[in-house]
């Protein structure tokens, strides 16, 4: 870290504070999972949408409430049911009979971070209601369309092993979640600090936020300003492009995947202090932001081939641009 | 000869290369006799000698090595066979001396050359009949008839049409004789190196317990591994021609760093230490402080350098040329230090 100091400039050196912040309030509550947090707060400073995959139990709605309790900005939840319809997320109108007129009441996607647990539970109706405000982040209700508040965050939770009575969530929807992260089961001595953490109490209840939203929107801005070598640019591009060409892969990556590499290239080069995106910052997120957006040949899944193992693969290919 | 083949471990294959090289020899000789006269008088003893002992070291070889005709219960009755062989050999070799003079290999000679001059006008009747295939150029001069009793000019006019043959016929004519000269060239050329490189390999793979074997494409790896060898020399001595690195100045500003690196990286190239093209600068650092781990610091300061100059917005700041400068001379000096602990 303290290398990474000593290469800060004043305007990531904001960024690289803040983050720190985030990641340490965090931390109070999740144990020894630093970099999914700091991939969190990537998605935040690129405004992207972050989808949480793992196993039951290990922290998923957790992490996500935590996080959204850690900015100062209007949080909701939504616990995703196969009952559940898309006016329950966008809101609906309804006849005031003591002003004789129709008033709209937003549903609960309307404020600033959502919590979307369980989101493959949802019919395809209800998950597609969501491409809309995920993407151009408004909603359309009746004939009227209202923006959603800035900063807009959905954090979206899923399981993948228990898929009885879900719901895959479709290329389209995935493509628009920046980033996903996994959680992973925690070490010996990470489970040992859990058990003493909430013997006591649960440190969700005692949260505090760090970051207030116009901050947030401040750095966002900030980081769209971190510089991208054009030679870096180009080795993103073969990445993206690589994955569209690799013989295991039906569909590879989009543009829009491209972009949020770019994107959030940029959070994670002022995350590490610097006011410059270097090729490490791209291998680091090659995974959590490519992966999830491809779709294997049935054949390479049969060989036991995974995305993230094809991204790697890639990454081993791409030649890095140096001298 | 002999006295080559006394310090050699003899063998039929050694004695047989040995006798084909001596005939070689002796042929050239006689040439060279025939040629110019040369006064080679006790040549004919020496020639009887060569051939008695060459014949007869090739039959003991070839007894020795196992394989002979006289080896075995069954085949010792076969010695007369081989006695009368060799006089037959050696009446041959006599016969050949006496009859092949200057005289007649002048004759023999001549006889070629008249065969030879039969087959020139044989190719130069069927290329004229080629070339009256030929359709008449339009471009030339309109010829006026001759005038009546003129003489005939038939065979002029032929070699005229032949002349003023389409220019793309005489390029594509031109090129297939130039490769074809150029594949006579090259055909002997080659045949000799493979033959003078087979037989140094012949040599050298002669000694105690080894075996030598033909191997297809053998000269091509021994060609190319020669001019490697040769290409290395060459650049050993403009190395030396030229300023020590990391003494000499760095370029200004961002060229300088990357100037640095470079020279980086061509030193932990030359120790094996290369960078793999898929890895980043700070992935190689990794390489490179297991390459060398007393210079980890110098190393983390280039890097971190070079990074910022490469990838950066930013112009190099004050003295960090110079800093880079001093770092190049630590690591040089303890890549020394680590080559010479090697060598002990």
């Amino acid at each position: 870290m303290d290398e990474e100091r000593r290469d800060a400039s004043p305007e990531a050196g904001r960024i690289q504070e803040a983050a720190e912040r985030f990641t340490a309030n965090v931390e109070r509550v999740l144990v020894g999972k630093e970099e999914t947090v700091r991939f969190i707060f990537v998605a935040l400073l690129c405004e992207g949408h972050v989808l949480i995959e793992d196993v039951p139990g290990v922290g998923k709605t957790l992490l996500a409430r935590a996080a959204a309790r850690s900015l100062a900005c209007s949080f909701r939840r939504i616990q995703c049911t196969p009952d559940l319809l898309p006016s329950d997320i966008m809101g609906l109108q309804y006849f005031n009979p003591k002003t004789s007129e129709f008033e709209f009441r937003p549903g609960p996607i309307v404020a600033n971070i959502v919590v979307i647990d369980e989101i493959n539970r949802a019919m395809p109706r209800t998950q597609s209601a969501l491409l809309e405000c995920m993407q151009e982040r408004q909603i359309t209700v009746d004939l009227a369309t209202l923006p959603l508040p800035r900063p807009f965050l959905i954090m979206a939770t899923q399981n993948p092993i228990e898929l009885e009575g879900t719901f895959p969530l479709p290329e389209a929807q995935l493509d628009r979640f920046l980033i996903q992260a996994g959680l992973g089961y925690p070490s010996v001595d990470e489970e040992g600090a859990i058990l003493t953490r909430f013997g006591r109490e649960n440190p969700l209840d005692t949260l505090e936020s760090v970051l207030a939203g116009a901050e947030l929107i401040d750095l966002q801005k900030v980081c769209r300003r971190i510089f991208v070598e054009p030679l870096v640019a180009a080795y993103l591009i073969a990445v993206a492009r690589a994955t569209r060409e690799h013989l295991d892969i039906r569909l590879g990556a989009s543009p829009r995947a491209s972009l949020g590499l770019h994107q959030a290239a940029q959070a994670l080069a002022a995350i590490r202090g610097r006011n410059y995106v270097i090729p490490d910052d791209v291998k680091t997120l090659a995974v959590p932001i490519l992966a999830h957006r491809l779709i294997l040949k049935p054949e390479a899944r049969l060989r036991g081939r995974t995305e993230p193992a094809v991204v790697k693969e890639i990454l081993e290919t791409v030649p890095v641009p140096v001298e | 000869m002999g006295r080559r083949l006394g310090s050699l471990g003899t063998d039929f294959a050694l004695c047989l290369g040995e006798f084909q090289f001596g005939l070689a020899m002796l042929m050239t000789i006689y040439y060279a006799d025939a040629q110019f006269g040369i006064p080679l008088g006790p040549l004919l003893p020496l020639t009887v000698l060569y051939f008695v002992l060459g014949l007869t070291g090739l039959s003991i070889s070839r007894e020795e090595v196992g394989t002979g005709h006289t080896d075995g219960a069954p085949q010792r009755g076969r010695f007369g066979p081989l006695a009368a062989s060799l006089g037959i050999i050696l009446l041959m070799a006599f016969w050949i001396f006496f009859v092949i003079t200057p005289d007649l290999l002048a004759r023999g000679l001549s006889v070629i050359v008249e065969i030879g001059r039969a087959f020139i006008r044989v190719l130069a009747w069927l290329i004229g009949f080629l070339a009256s295939l030929f359709p008449a150029p339009d471009t030339g001069p309109i010829q006026t008839p001759p005038p009546m009793g003129s003489p005939k000019h038939g065979d002029a006019l032929d070699l005229a049409h032949w002349l003023v043959m389409p220019e793309s016929v005489r390029m594509v004519g031109r090129i297939l004789v130039g490769a074809a000269w150029i594949i006579l060239f090259l055909l002997p050329l080659w045949r000799i190196s493979t033959d003078i490189l087979q037989w140094l390999r012949k040599r050298a793979g002669f000694t105690q317990g080894s075996e030598s074997e033909a191997l297809k494409g053998a000269f091509r790896e021994d060609l190319l591994r020669i001019i490697g060898a040769i290409r290395e020399k060459f650049l050993a001595l403009v190395r030396c021609f030229r300023p020590r690195a990391g003494r000499a100045a760095l370029d200004f500003g961002t060229a300088g760093v990357r100037q640095a690196y470079r020279l980086l990286l061509g030193w932990a190239a030359a120790a094996e230490c290369r960078r793999d093209s898929t890895r980043t600068p700070d992935e190689y650092l990794v390489a490179l402080e297991a390459w060398l781990p007393e210079a980890r610091g110098e190393f983390a300061f280039i890097t971190g350098q070079y990074v910022r100059a490469r990838y950066g917005p930013g112009p190099v700041e004050e003295g960090t040329l110079r800093e880079l400068d001093l770092c190049l001379r630590t690591i040089r000096r303890l890549r020394r230090k680590k080559g010479r602990r090697r060598i002990r």
